[in-house]
């Protein structure tokens, strides 16, 4: 690999991302109604929500790749599950610090343990274990292996997450959009929150393609110091 | 829930911290993420050109 075959790590995708999210942003502070109730701390849903709903693709790809990898044994398969996990958790701590700045002046509490709010703290620890497993196994059959398994697990708890407010008592809200009958939410306000969640899915996809491309040119460095050949 | 004559409690302060935090997160992760790119492509080239002067002499 030398200088002149470098594929910048962030491309016009991202660029598009970035576009995205101030559009966004500005829709969301300028363009959209105050709800009644809640005041101006309703709006933490249109950046909180759609993060989550990143951070679940973000993991649902670390599940899919994580079984390429187990079925194919396809190296990329496992850089493409690590760059989503990364990101997966960042999108995570984005869900579990902008809830927090809403339960605070709605719920009067920061934090309580709820169902939902566990539970997605749990997949958060997972995520983490994850990445901290795959910087402590030095052979990578055995690393692309270990972690894929629990990468599988991890995704397991997405669909109980979603469910938690159907199964369980919580105090988190329901579905507003998400759910089979109609969005209880104006259409000015259903807009904003499709942009973000737009935006954000760009977003999301442009940081794990950008993460791919560095772990590629990490591998290739590491197979230069191993004295081996360099990775594709 | 459109806002009221009443008017909605005054919630903004959250909101405006959820929003630079969240816009912070973000683009602080795609940062750290081009220095390290760019940490790595540096040894990278520098090893390219060790290959090379190695391969001339």
């Amino acid at each position: 690999m030398d200088a002149s075959q470098r594929v910048p790590l962030f491309g016009p995708l991202f660029v598009v991302a970035v576009l995205g999210m101030a559009a966004a942003y500005v829709r969301a502070i300028f363009f959209t109604p105050i709800e009644a109730l809640q005041g101006a701390a309703q709006k933490i849903y249109y950046i909180h929500v759609p993060s989550a709903l990143s951070a679940y693709l973000a993991l649902t790809i670390v599940a899919l790749m994580s079984i390429v990898y187990l079925w194919l044994g396809d190296e990329r398969a496992d850089r493409l599950a690590e760059s989503a996990g990364e990101v997966g958790l960042l999108f995570l701590t984005g869900v579990l610090t902008t809830g927090p700045l809403w339960a605070k002046p709605i719920w009067g509490t920061w934090w309580t343990w709820d169902a939902r709010l566990t539970l997605t703290l749990f997949l958060w620890f997972l995520t983490a274990g994850y990445l901290v497993l795959r910087g402590a196994i030095e052979d990578r059959a055995m690393r692309a292996r270990y972690s894929a398994v629990l990468g599988i697990l991890a995704a397991v708890l997405i669909p109980f997450i979603h469910l938690s407010v159907y199964l369980f008592n919580t105090l988190h809200p329901m579905p507003i959009l998400l759910k089979p009958a109609k969005p209880s939410m104006p259409n000015e306000m259903v807009v904003t929150f499709l942009g973000f969640f737009a935006a954000c899915a760009v977003l999301c996809i442009a940081l794990i393609r950008a993460r791919y491309r560095y772990g590629l040119e990490r591998d290739a460095l590491q197979a230069i110091e191993s004295g081996g050949e360099e990775g594709d | 829930m459109i806002l009221q004559p009443s008017g909605p409690p005054d919630t903004t302060g959250y909101y405006r911290v959820a929003y630079v935090w969240a816009a912070l997160l973000y683009a602080g992760y795609a940062v750290l993420l081009w220095a390290r790119g760019r940490r790595v492509w540096e040894r990278l080239a520098a090893s390219s050109r060790e290959g090379q002067s190695g391969r001339d002499a």
